[in-house]
């Protein structure tokens, strides 16, 4: 397990970044975020968050084409690489390790079981 | 792919601080398209609030964790004792003796001499050089050099030698950043 985890923001966008496929760049990124998990992030967050993602190896981006909506500008697409995969594979391990037997009212029964 | 388009004065300065903290031109690239495509329309004030967003978070990034943080004080730290050691070691400028020595001679006391721009030039250099935390170097490096330029620039010889020496800083931190990159692309290219 690596000594430095991720993020709360890093970890929520690695998920979003997989849940969103193909399909991932900033803007539907902040988008999932906020949909799925309530978290009302920056744009300036979720941009420096993915860009630090793809420094750190976890994430890889490549330019899509330009569209007109965006003013002849290319999307820059992330894809999660297997190393983001693994570390927050261990990310979600340390939670779940937390939370394992945790008898606490409030806290939900699969994050305690 | 993409296309560069008019920047006012603001929007332009806001756009060197986001390259120079180490954002790439993709990525800019992207982040001005995602921001159009969300109807906010260049050279309005609500897509310079957003970009400024953007560059304040990239510079924000030395600060985020202990590495980086570290590395900036190493690099602050480092550029300073460099700028230091380089005037301490430096002599003042001797007019009597230059006539007796050859061209070449008279160049490097004159050069020298000028212990301020010699010790921006070092300092710069290796603040420039200095490997690691790569995901805040970019920007940790230019807030390195602004602060030694604020505690050792405007020390002895006056405003015009303090914006000369700090102008030399980051000239020299530019070609030792670039001297790093390229070096790293080439041994990651691997042996010819």
């Amino acid at each position: 397990m690596s000594a430095k985890g991720l993020g709360d923001l890093e970890r929520l966008s690695l998920l979003a970044v997989l849940r969103l496929g193909s399909e991932a760049y900033a803007v539907s990124v902040r988008r999932e975020l906020l949909e799925r998990a309530g978290r009302k992030a920056s744009r300036g967050a979720v941009f420096v968050t993915l860009d630090r993602l793809e420094r750190k190896g976890y994430l890889r981006s490549q330019m899509g084409e330009p569209t007109p909506e965006r003013g002849g500008k290319a999307k820059r697409m992330f894809k999660v690489e297997p190393k983001g995969v693994a570390a927050l594979a261990a990310s979600l391990q340390e939670i779940r390790d937390m939370t394992r037997g945790l008898d606490v009212d409030g806290l939900p029964r699969w994050a305690t079981a | 792919m993409g296309h560069r388009v008019s920047r006012g004065p603001a929007q332009g300065l806001v756009w060197v601080l986001v390259r120079a903290g180490g954002f790439s031109r993709d990525g800019l690239e992207g982040v001005l398209g995602d921001l159009e495509e969300e109807g906010l329309e260049p050279g309005t004030w609500r897509h310079l609030r957003a970009l400024a967003g953007v560059a304040l978070h990239v510079h924000g990034e030395p600060y985020r964790d202990r590495e980086a943080r570290g590395w900036l004080l190493l690099a602050a730290a480092g550029g300073l004792l460099l700028w230091s050691a380089v005037v301490a070691a430096s002599f003042p400028p001797m007019p009597d003796l230059e006539p007796l020595w050859d061209p070449v001679s008279r160049m490097a006391l004159r050069f020298w001499s000028a212990s301020h721009l010699t010790a921006a030039l070092a300092a710069g250099l290796f603040v420039g050089h200095l490997p690691g935390a790569p995901q805040a170097a970019e920007a940790g490096r230019w807030h390195a050099c602004s602060m030694v330029i604020a505690v050792a620039a405007w020390q002895g010889q006056g405003v015009a030698t303090a914006l000369m020496a700090a102008a030399a800083l980051l000239v020299a931190a530019w070609i030792g950043a670039r001297a790093r990159v390229d070096r790293a692309r080439g041994r990651a290219a691997g042996p010819a």
